[in-house]
């Protein structure tokens, strides 16, 4: 996507922020899960925030894997601070879900699919097809090189539709 | 219709209708930040703490060590108080359709299953300290020049040149390190299969690793000139503790064709502790299934016909659907009558899964990894997973009704353990066989949460 170019860098920021901002909360929905849904605007916000903040380290090729770099961290984290709540509050410890997508799809054999898959592949598969990203872009947001990350969504394609049709 | 599974998948996207509230706030609270971080986070820790409460979420446990007279004792799981069932809201989300789709619908019939009940060890992990671990790796892999950060307290990141290494710490340990153009190791492999074998294992030793790397799998990648893509060979390992294999952890090491690293994984940690819990029969952990499906139609207010009617199970392929999922009608007070399907359980194998403790610190607990199929519908195969400890060295209070261990990657079923079992409890586990005389573990976190079990295909 391209983005014209702006004076400022706070106006360059705004422009980044406001082509991407759907597609970066529409990753954080899709995997808010054990998170309360209602919460994906505020990490969005925590993302914006961090991304102004280092918004000399975006790569102008890559703008959108990289804030999604940074939301899936903004997210992890939340997930980890409410794990580590829950764990003083009633003494256990939730353990991030790799398969807190499944869990919201309502179709069984997608569902088992996804279950069927590791969190690597679950996650790179997800990016692919949800989020739309191409190889490029996996490569940003995983921080792998190019090859790997055609390598790892080659594979969970196959184990995907493996598990699909086993299921 | 045959339909594509990734259109499928694609349809299945739950941000469909998503679009944010208001990006021109958002874009001005980032910019003129007149919502500190610290303040969003507060709001967020708030909300999730009604989310928490209103998903009934809760449990427990901390475990109170049994010191035996004289002989060592497994330590006693004990479960904190807690809610006892998920809310209305939680049993009307799509997660509980799941649940009702993996587990609920069976009858599960034990065959040939042992009733005999046995030991096995339950393992703490220790992870190390990611700024301490980066240190390590930046020394054993040279790296000149490096840059060093924490964006979080549990991570760490270094950069030098094309090399970046992220050290975490969630709560288990994991080394990630990757390089776009290779980089040279201490001792360059030669691009074979038993070099780069060694050369992933001396990385781990580097890091101090406490498990072993077993059945590697290699892959290669063949160059692509139209990509400017190079060459590759990946290898994969699972991993062993004291013997065990592991689910859900693996090892995994790319080299270019140079034999030079371009992508690595893998958990860090070490055993802290090791003590033997005594186990179920996997003929039990099949009645837990049951208990654990009939708990699953009662939240829902499905009644099976074998719940309501005491007969035999019917076993008639005939009268039962064969789509993997039962028949249904629903009444007008809302109560869905189903036709169960047997699951008959032929094969039950301990593997060893991740679950975390109340402290933070993470454990591996055997689980009866059982195989069956369903009646009626010979062409699937499916597995159910049951913790193979011993509800008797689990406490739990007595208003609490069923509740499940949560483990990485899966969601294992719930186990009923009363009060009463509880009292018995404290004296079944001390004459029980102890084959390690570690410290106990000091505590274990169970994951109530009703959520469904994970058949794997």
């Amino acid at each position: 996507m391209t983005i014209p170019e702006a004076p400022t860098r706070e106006a360059r920021f705004e422009a980044v922020a406001r082509t991407h901002a759907p597609a970066v909360g529409s990753y954080l929905r899709r995997r808010i899960y054990p998170l309360p849904a209602s919460d994906v605007d505020d990490l969005l916000a925590e993302t914006l925030v961090v991304t102004w903040r280092r918004f000399d380290d975006l790569p102008e090729s890559a703008e959108l894997a990289w804030m999604l770099g940074v939301a899936r961290r903004v997210l992890a984290n939340a997930k980890r601070t409410s794990q580590r709540r829950e764990a003083r509050q009633f003494g256990a410890v939730h353990l991030t879900n790799p398969s807190a997508e499944s869990l919201v799809i309502a179709d069984l054999s997608l569902a088992t699919a996804l279950d069927a898959l590791s969190t690597d592949e679950r996650d790179i598969l997800l990016a692919s097809i949800w989020d739309g990203l191409s190889v490029g872009d996996l490569a940003v947001l995983y921080d792998v090189t190019t090859n790997a990350a055609a390598l790892r969504l080659s594979r969970a394609k196959a184990h995907f539709l493996e598990a699909f049709h086993a299921a | 219709m045959n339909r594509d599974p990734f259109e499928m998948l694609a349809d299945a996207d739950p941000a469909k209708t998503y679009s944010p509230r208001d990006v021109d706030s958002l874009i001005a609270k980032a910019t003129t930040r007149t919502t500190s971080p610290s303040r969003t986070l507060a709001a967020f820790k708030v909300k999730v703490l009604g989310a928490a409460a209103l998903a009934g979420t809760l449990t427990l446990a901390a475990i109170t060590a049994l010191s035996g007279a004289g002989a060592p004792t497994p330590a006693l799981l004990s479960l904190a108080a807690g809610s006892s069932a998920a809310s209305p809201s939680a049993a009307n989300s799509a997660m509980a359709i799941c649940q009702w789709c993996m587990i609920a619908p069976y009858n599960f019939v034990a065959s040939g299953l042992s009733s005999e009940s046995s030991n096995a060890p339950v393992y703490t992990l220790t992870s190390p300290d990611p700024a301490t671990e980066a240190l390590t790796m930046i020394t054993y892999l040279g790296l000149v020049s490096p840059s060093t950060s924490s964006p979080d307290p549990n991570v760490t990141e270094v950069v030098s040149g094309s090399t970046t290494i992220d050290v975490a710490k969630d709560p288990l340990g994991s080394l990630s390190i990757s390089d776009q153009n290779g980089l040279p190791l201490p001792t360059p492999p030669s691009v074979d299969a038993a070099s780069l074998e060694a050369a992933t294992r001396q990385i781990l030793d580097a890091a101090q690793v406490g498990y072993t790397l077993v059945d590697p799998v290699y892959e290669t990648s063949t160059a692509d000139q139209n990509n400017n893509l190079p060459g590759s060979e990946y290898v994969t390992f699972s991993v062993e503790v004291d013997g065990h294999l592991v689910n859900n952890l693996s090892v995994n090491a790319g080299f270019n064709q140079y034999g030079q690293l371009t992508d690595f994984s893998a958990p860090l940690f070490t055993v802290a502790s090791s003590t033997t819990y005594p186990l179920i029969s996997p003929a039990a952990g099949v009645d837990t299934l049951n208990t654990q499906a009939a708990s699953y139609r009662a939240e829902q207010n499905i009644t099976n016909s074998t719940d309501t009617v005491p007969e035999p199970v019917n076993t008639n392929p005939s009268t039962e659907t064969t789509s993997g999922a039962p028949s249904a009608t629903t009444t007008p007070d809302s109560t869905t009558t189903t036709v169960p399907q047997v699951a008959s359980v032929t094969s039950a194998n301990i593997i060893y899964d991740l679950t975390s403790l109340s402290d933070d610190t993470v454990a591996i607990i055997p689980v009866y990894d059982y195989s069956g199929a369903v009646a009626g519908d010979s062409t699937m195969t499916m597995s159910w997973f049951v913790p193979a400890l011993d509800p008797t060295v689990v406490t739990v209070p007595s208003d609490w009704s069923p509740f499940q261990f949560q483990v990485w990657g899966r969601f294992m079923p719930m186990m009923y353990a009363t009060t009463q079992g509880v009292a018995s409890s404290a004296g079944s586990t001390s004459s029980a066989p102890v084959v390690s005389s570690s410290p106990p573990i000091p505590s274990v976190a169970i994951a109530p949460t009703p959520l469904p079990t994970t058949p794997k295909p």
